[in-house]
């Protein structure tokens, strides 16, 4: 099975209270099947970016996957297509590792008809293997470390498998295997599946490697927007992240070197 | 200065190179029944919370000034024909309205509790800890100072009438709280907090004022005592679990995702907003309910939850009927201890679920690092 809606954003807008921190964001459409990496500062509206496509933040604009308008659809319509793993990782919770993933997929129907308890059980399984934390699968939540718990977490993303997956910040607090890991499962996904991944991170080299488009955003506005070459170069960080950097192709992704700090 | 060179130490450590990668991967089948083996368990649990549940109604039927052996008891509710008439009276028309009262407020209030914690995200959400009882107090101790009285409602339902009314009023006052995106979810519990302060103030303010014949029937009141059950209050209550817990249980995925957080919650397709709302409208039917007909019992929605998630978790297919099933067996086993603690006296049972529960639930809290 694979799915074909692109999804394309006009002149999104988003605020807390009165304050704009998104307005009028266009992105040309975003492909199924493709990694997409949104990068920028702290506070430069990535993840109300990200919560606004998951219909958690009300938006002004349009959001179209495919022909259907997500804006005003029903938090229920829209929770079968996307799905939205929060920066922030679970709060205590006296759940094991499974159950969360369980419960991830029993929170509410995905694909019309509702698995067995037998299918919930293993598609629940398969997410934990191919995440790499079997021996976890019987654990409590709250006895995880930050990085297991990012890893569970990320797992209760997964296993519904949506059609356009949003990650905010998945590999923040992870091993430099595990954040290879993800970057290769999030990839697999797309081709295996055409499931289109938007995710936020911090790590350039990485986005670099991993993605094949990179957004780059500064104070709710999109600064650049191409594959991570065309993105990522040194004018860029110097005007959104306010460093000297070196930024040189190599087979596989770029060289980033940053070497100072811009101070005025 | 120049700062002291450090030496570095062995850099890598030659033998820990050679360890060998740690235990093997369980592969899907030892996972999907180590899975299998919790959910028995469980199920496992759940009936012997049953069992004990039964267990502590028929002690709670068996003591009192006249004790009774269990096979009496048995006798008494099944097989009349071999006991006296006294001692079926007993048994029937005194000792089981308060055992089965004592059962359903249990029930009530451990499962207000436990869904009032998860939706409000706060382990010390309870009936009694946001409020709910103080208002229901107040109601009370309106109605017996001033005789409150309305045309075609008896006299004696005036004060569970009114505490109903004041209890479900402040439920209505957290749901518009917790419905309008302002406050938050820490507000509404400071706000619940508030309002315990405020209905304890206006009690006392009440008692103040009261005659010495009303202040009496007050303060008994405000002890919370089994002593009003009769058949309509049970059939009343018993009506009110047997509506709610439905629903209740068809929330229960939606109240387990909740508990990974709102905005993934949301992200899931559940409406949080309508999942709060709902819920504390069975919370409000249960506490004000069993608060209107028992007076303020503290402790059991707090600590029957705690110990039902400690024993089986937070997947609410199981929680909530672990909860009502400990908050049974909590009200059951403090019915009996307030016929036996002092002999010959019969302590209100909202003192004895205090007396017991604080140092339980302190234990239970100390306890809690080494939880499996
Ligand atoms: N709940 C909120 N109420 C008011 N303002 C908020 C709220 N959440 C975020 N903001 C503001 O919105 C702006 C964008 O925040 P956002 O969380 O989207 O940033 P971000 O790009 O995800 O940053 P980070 O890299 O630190 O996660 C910030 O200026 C922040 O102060
Ligand atoms: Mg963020």
């Amino acid at each position: 099975m694979s799915y074909t809606d692109e999804l394309t954003i006009t002149g999104l807008g988003a605020a807390y209270a009165r304050r704009q921190i998104i307005a009028d964001l266009s992105l040309a459409p975003m492909q199924p099947g493709q990694v997409i990496s949104l990068i920028g500062p702290n506070a430069a509206g990535k993840t109300t970016l990200l919560r606004s496509i998951a219909g958690l933040h009300p938006t002004t604009g349009s959001q179209l996957l495919g022909t259907r308008e997500l804006t005003h659809m029903a938090l229920a319509d829209r929770a079968r297509l996307v799905t939205y793993m929060p920066q922030s990782l679970p709060q205590k919770v006296a759940l094991t590792v499974l159950e969360g993933v369980i419960g991830a997929l029993r929170a509410s129907p995905i694909d019309g008809d509702s698995l067995s308890e037998q299918q919930l059980l293993e598609t629940a399984l398969d997410v934990i293997a191919r995440v790499g934390i079997p021996q976890l699968a019987m654990t409590a939540l709250d006895q995880l470390s930050g990085g297991q718990r990012q890893l569970a977490s990320l797992a209760q993303a997964l296993v519904r498998s949506p059609r356009v997956l949003l990650l905010d910040e998945p590999i923040s607090a992870l091993d430099l295997h595990y954040q290879l890991r993800v970057m290769k499962l999030v990839n697999a996904l797309a081709r295996e599946r055409g499931m289109m991944v938007i995710m936020v991170l911090h790590d350039l080299a990485i986005a670099a490697r991993w993605s094949d488009r990179i957004v780059v955003l500064a104070q709710g506005q999109v600064v650049a927007d191409g594959t991570p070459a065309e993105a990522i170069t040194a004018e860029v960080l110097a005007h959104v992240y306010r460093v000297v950097a070196r930024v040189e192709p190599e087979e596989t992704g770029l060289r980033i070197a940053i070497d100072d700090i811009l101070t005025r | 200065m120049e700062p002291a060179k450090i030496r570095p130490l062995a850099v890598v450590k030659e033998d820990a190179l050679h360890t060998p990668a740690p235990a093997t991967v369980p592969d899907h089948r030892d996972m999907a029944a180590a899975y299998r083996r919790t959910i028995r368990r469980r199920v496992l649990i759940l009936l012997v919370m049953l069992v004990v549940g039964i267990a502590a109604f028929a002690l709670d039927i068996s003591t009192g000034p006249s004790p009774l052996a269990l096979r009496d008891v048995w006798s008494g509710l099944f097989d009349p024909g071999s006991l006296t008439p006294p001692e079926v009276t007993i048994i029937r028309d005194v000792r089981l309205p308060y055992a089965l009262m004592a059962i359903l407020v249990g029930v009530s209030l451990s499962l207000a509790g436990a869904e009032m914690q998860t939706i409000l995200n706060n382990p010390l959400a309870s009936p009694f800890t946001l409020g709910v009882s103080s208002a229901a107090s107040f109601g009370a101790a309106l109605a017996i100072v001033l005789g409150l009285s309305l045309p075609f409602v008896p006299g004696d339902w005036m004060v569970p009438i009114n505490a109903f009314i004041c209890a479900f009023a402040s439920v209505l006052l957290l749901e518009a709280l917790a419905r309008s995106r302002a406050a938050g979810v820490e507000g509404v519990v400071l706000f619940g907090i508030a309002l315990v302060f405020t209905f304890n103030a206006l009690v006392a303010l009440i008692q103040f004022v009261a005659s010495q014949e009303a202040l009496s029937q007050l303060v008994f009141w405000s002890m919370g005592s089994l002593g009003r059950a009769t058949w309509t209050n049970l059939a009343v209550l018993g009506l009110v679990v047997l509506v709610v817990l439905p629903f209740s249980m068809r929330a229960a995925n939606a109240m387990t995702a909740l508990r990974l957080g709102e905005d993934r919650a949301r992200s899931f397709g559940i409406d949080v907003q309508k999942l709060r709302f709902a819920s504390l409208l069975r919370i409000s039917a249960l506490a004000a309910t069993s608060v209107a007909f028992v007076g303020t019992i503290g402790f059991i929605g707090l600590v029957g939850p705690h110990i039902a998630r400690m024993l089986l978790g937070e997947d609410h297919r199981f929680l909530l009927p672990a909860s009502m099933l400990t908050g049974a067996v909590i009200m059951s086993l403090a019915s009996v201890a307030s016929k036996i603690m002092v002999p010959g006296v019969l302590l209100p049972v909202g003192i004895v679920t205090s007396m017991i529960g604080v140092p339980v639930f302190l234990a239970l809290i100390l306890r809690r690092p080494d939880r499996a």
